[in-house]
């Protein structure tokens, strides 16, 4: 198997899996943010959240 | 249907969709490899021109759709079509990114130079900048409806480019003809043909897919900010 | 002429008078770009060692290349000045179409990129013993020039709103502008070596059609960027 041939399957296996770890990694800071805005919430005024409707 | 059904329904859709990508995506790979045929003059290294033309084809695709969220955002001034054009602009990047590098390779195999202005290359090439400018619009506007707006008028006004910087590479290399390359000479049996097909289908798949992860992330960065200005002054 | 197409027309000269005569009191900004222009050509034929059959193979380049970065100089002052002297928000402000806005200012731009043309031709010819000046040259130069300043007005106007300002202009107006910079580079090319119009009626053709596209979708999309 040529090796350009090697090397441009790997290029398609390689690239979007960057693409998903950049998701993935960003997905979760901003779900971790969410967590903790809406504990801080939770802790300063408990009556104000409806969890059903955010 | 409540939020929570809606936000079900969208999971199962997701995964349905990510494991049709996957099964596509494949059969692609094994097609690319065992069913098309081995090229009489370059041999096994042809290949790589069905992922290079896939990934180009989702790379400008991808582009289009960039403008036409950025031209809904204008008419209709909702945030949903602005996300859908900055996620399509990420999303079509790594796609273009990869036609690029295999287009360079499939140059330096066939033709022992890393870089040839082939039209199809020299395209994707500026595509690759315009998504490059796009971003940078974008990194360098603070306002924030400033930002999709003029991302949106950017994305239109490139769109319609492109095009017409195809048929002046083409005429400008049908005149110049790459001293290398000659003319575009390869001759498509049917089996190149289910094989470019099936991948064509594949990568358009897994550009869906990957466009759904990335509206995702947008969503989540909404709601983050509904959650601060809610709450914020508090 | 209708009424409102006449009404329009003066719109959009008022906007031209305005910004030449402004430019006309200093010169500043077309000096700039003049010197710039023949700096760069004396960049070009010392990077590209340009002597005998080169220089003249590499004449419409250097025209081109030189038109391109020359005219970002002056799109990207022409609107900073406009900012900074708040002028802009007055024409906004004034019962002023944008369209009539956008032409004013496109005009404008293309007013200051030609000055830069007609000292730049003679130049070359000369330099790079190229003939060209022909009428033929100068039309191509033209229509490469119209929707160089039509693209580059709007996103000028984009660019000075931006962290980077002028700075971001060349990365977002060069690689839109590529059809016309290829066109009226191969026209050119072609015209030096005595070749006739109909010859080139395919490049013609793409820069009447890159100018027409580009010029109409600049001018409404003008509207969405010019308002802050």
């Amino acid at each position: 198997m040529p090796d350009h041939l090697i090397a441009a399957y790997a290029v398609l296996w390689v690239l979007p899996f960057i693409l998903i770890a950049t998701i993935w990694v960003r997905q979760r800071r901003l779900e971790r943010q969410i967590e903790h805005e809406l504990a801080r919430m939770d802790a300063a005024h408990p009556a104000h959240l409806d969890h059903d409707n955010l | 249907m409540s939020e929570r059904d809606r936000n079900r329904n969208g999971i199962g859709l997701g995964l349905a969709l990510t494991a049709l990508s996957g099964l596509t995506m494949l059969t692609a790979i094994v097609m690319v490899f065992r069913y098309a045929p081995r090229e009489a003059t370059m041999g096994d290294v042809q290949r790589i021109f069905y992922f290079h033309v896939s990934s180009a084809w989702v790379g400008f695709l991808a582009f289009l759709i960039t403008a036409l969220g950025g031209l809904l955002y204008l008419i209709k001034g909702q945030r949903r079509w602005d996300a859908l054009a900055l996620s399509s602009v990420e999303v079509g990047l790594t796609f273009i990114t990869m036609a690029v590098v295999t287009g360079s390779l499939w140059a330096g195999a066939a033709w022992g130079t890393y870089w040839t202005w082939e039209p199809r290359l020299t395209i994707s090439a500026i595509q690759l900048m315009i998504y490059v400018a796009y971003l940078m619009l974008r990194r360098a506007l603070d306002n924030p409806e400033m930002r999709a707006r003029f991302a949106a008028a950017y994305g239109i006004v490139a769109s319609v480019t492109v095009p017409l910087s195809w048929f002046a590479i083409r005429w400008w290399r049908t005149i110049h003809p790459d001293v290398l390359t000659g003319g575009e000479s390869m001759a498509i049996t049917p089996r190149m043909l289910h094989t470019l097909l099936v991948s064509l289908a594949a990568f358009s798949l897994l550009y869906v897919t990957l466009l759904l992860a990335r509206l995702r992330l947008e969503r989540a960065r909404d709601a983050l900010d509904a959650v601060r200005r809610r709450f914020g002054a508090d | 002429m209708s009424t409102s197409a006449a009404s329009f027309a003066r719109k959009v000269w008022a906007i031209v008078v305005k910004d030449v005569t402004a430019e006309l009191r200093t010169w500043e900004m077309v000096s700039a770009m003049l010197v710039f222009s023949l700096l760069a050509v004396l960049v070009f034929s010392f990077a590209l060692d340009l002597q005998g059959g080169l220089a003249r193979a590499a004449a419409p380049g250097v025209l081109w290349a030189t038109l391109a970065f020359a005219g970002n100089l002056g799109l990207g002052r022409s609107l900073a000045r406009e900012q900074h002297s708040g002028c802009i928000d007055g024409l906004l402000l004034a019962p002023v179409d944008h369209s009539a806005i956008f032409f004013g200012k496109a005009i404008g731009n293309l007013l200051a990129i030609g000055v830069v043309g007609i000292v730049l031709l003679p130049v070359l010819t000369v330099l790079l013993d190229a003939p060209l000046i022909r009428p033929q040259i100068i039309l191509v130069t033209l229509l490469g020039a119209i929707g160089y300043a039509a693209a580059g007005t709007l996103l000028a106007t984009m660019a000075i709103n931006t962290r980077a300002r002028e700075v971001m202009l060349p990365v977002l107006l060069l690689p839109l502008a590529m059809p016309a910079l290829i066109a009226a580079v191969q026209a050119t090319a072609w015209l030096i070596e005595g070749g006739a119009l109909t010859e080139v009626r395919n490049w013609i053709g793409l820069l009447v059609a890159y100018d027409l596209i580009i010029v109409a979708v600049s001018m409404l999309l003008f509207g969405h960027v010019v308002r802050e």
